[in-house]
């Protein structure tokens, strides 16, 4: 059973995991390695990801589950216990600070380069061509070669209060709170600014990850709480394409094989 | 229960910053919401990230107007855009799409959305100043790449309908998912 931690309380051995994880496959160029997680939800087409989109728009908790569920499990390969932390940007620590230090400091302990601030984009250079030809996606990458992930953030107290995530957990419904969590989100993703402020971009960005155990993390809550309910009949058996699971086989992390440490204080 | 009206849509003196004229008056008989619900239906993702701002009865607002009830501002919703087309012809248009009963590939991922403010507060808050709604106000702010540019949005936030509901006040009915 993995672990994940606070991002902002996360244990040595933990953030060490997870660099190395992470690292580890950053050197994979196939279907277990960091690129190719990073591209199911952005680029190279198609955009897999689940948002808000018609009759899909309950199936962003459920298949952003699945995605870091997989991702999850290739970094065990690599790195035993290796978890995704969560980032709480609630937090009086986010609010003063901005993103976790352990994702924002330029260099780790042995002066080499910060996995968690920054990685190359693994992207066919056409696709780099056409990022940088692009109004508005050309924001989203440095423009050294190779193209890195870059962030511009708001002020740290823009980010989402507590007394937020207090209002969505009154939902009344699975599809309501799904809708309101998803809107929260979005701002986060825009908060950050630089590769994770558009779909095509965001998941190349280590801050994605532990923004989406968060999400994960409420989701979870939620279903303990007495609000939690689950989505609708009609749509438990909906395959999370291109991941091999439905949505009923997300609804209980225990069944996942991982968990979430929150007694930590911050 | 709801309360709606004819509305007149209208540019700002700002670009991109839309206002609705509207004629809902609250009195005692219909106060009683739990809830209060302005549902954008239609609205477009297929462009940059952007936020859109709520503001009712104030139209001198923009980008920089504090987020106060005081000022009108009943919330706000995201959209996490798609930054443009980067596929061929009919790529990123839903309608390019053939209907067949034998077609089972998922929705097509950019079909409208439809996005909610909890706009209860600020709608509470007039009542209780005895003031009418009359205007809803929105103010689009991009969610660029770099900080300098999150600024008012001209022409990217796109919407078919709006409309406001109310819930009435019991446990039972706010089950009602909104439509």
């Amino acid at each position: 059973m993995a672990t994940r931690e606070n991002a902002s309380a996360i244990s040595n051995k933990g953030l060490q995991r997870l660099r190395d994880a992470y690292n580890a496959l950053l050197d994979l160029d196939d279907e277990r390695g960091y690129q190719h997680f990073a591209g199911i939800h952005g680029l190279p087409l198609p955009i897999q990801c689940k948002h808000s989109t018609g009759a899909l728009d309950i199936l962003f908790l459920p298949w952003h589950r699945a995605y870091l569920h997989f991702l999850e499990l290739s970094m065990q390969d690599a790195v035993a216990d290796a978890a995704i932390p969560w980032w709480n940007w609630t937090s009086e620590r986010s609010h003063q600070q901005g993103l976790p230090t352990a994702f924002s400091e330029a260099e780790e302990p042995d002066g080499t380069a910060n996995v968690l601030r920054s990685v190359r984009l693994g992207l066919a250079p056409e696709w780099i061509t056409r990022l940088r030809n692009h109004p508005v996606l050309r924001g989203t990458i440095t423009s050294g070669n190779p193209a890195r992930t870059r962030r511009d953030p708001d002020p740290p107290d823009e980010l989402p209060r507590l007394q937020t995530l207090r209002s969505i957990f009154q939902a009344p419904s699975y599809q309501d709170f799904s809708r309101r969590l998803e809107n929260v989100h979005g701002g986060v993703h825009g908060w950050v600014g630089g590769t994770m402020s558009q779909v095509p971009t965001a998941a190349f960005d280590p801050i994605f990850w532990s923004h989406h155990s968060f999400i994960d993390f409420l989701w979870h809550l939620w279903q303990q709480s007495p609000m939690g309910q689950d989505p609708p009949p009609n749509l438990l058996d909906v395959v999370l394409d291109p991941f091999p699971m439905t949505v009923r086989q997300t609804l209980r992390i225990e069944n996942l094989g991982y968990d979430y440490a929150f007694t930590v204080a911050e | 229960m709801a309360a709606s009206g004819e509305c007149t849509k209208s540019g700002g003196k700002r670009k991109g910053i839309l206002h609705l004229a509207l004629a809902v008056t609250l009195d005692d008989d219909n106060i009683d919401f739990g809830r209060a619900d302005l549902i954008f239906e239609g609205v477009d993702h297929s462009q940059i990230s952007y936020e859109v701002r709520v503001f009712l009865n104030n139209k001198r607002v923009d980008h920089t107007t504090e987020r106060e009830v005081e000022r009108g501002y009943a919330g706000r919703f995201i959209v996490f855009g798609h930054g443009g087309c980067m596929g061929g012809r009919g790529h990123c248009d839903p309608d390019y799409r053939q209907t067949s009963p034998f077609d089972h590939r998922p929705p097509h991922p950019l079909l409208p959305q439809t996005k909610i403010v909890h706009a209860a507060g600020a709608l509470m808050h007039l009542y209780e100043a005895g003031k009418p709604l009359k205007s809803v106000t929105m103010v689009p702010v991009l969610l660029a790449p770099n900080r300098k540019d999150r600024t008012l949005a001209d022409g990217v936030f796109r919407f078919e309908t709006v409309r406001l509901k109310l819930y009435p006040n019991t446990v039972s009915v706010m089950n009602i998912v909104p439509v």
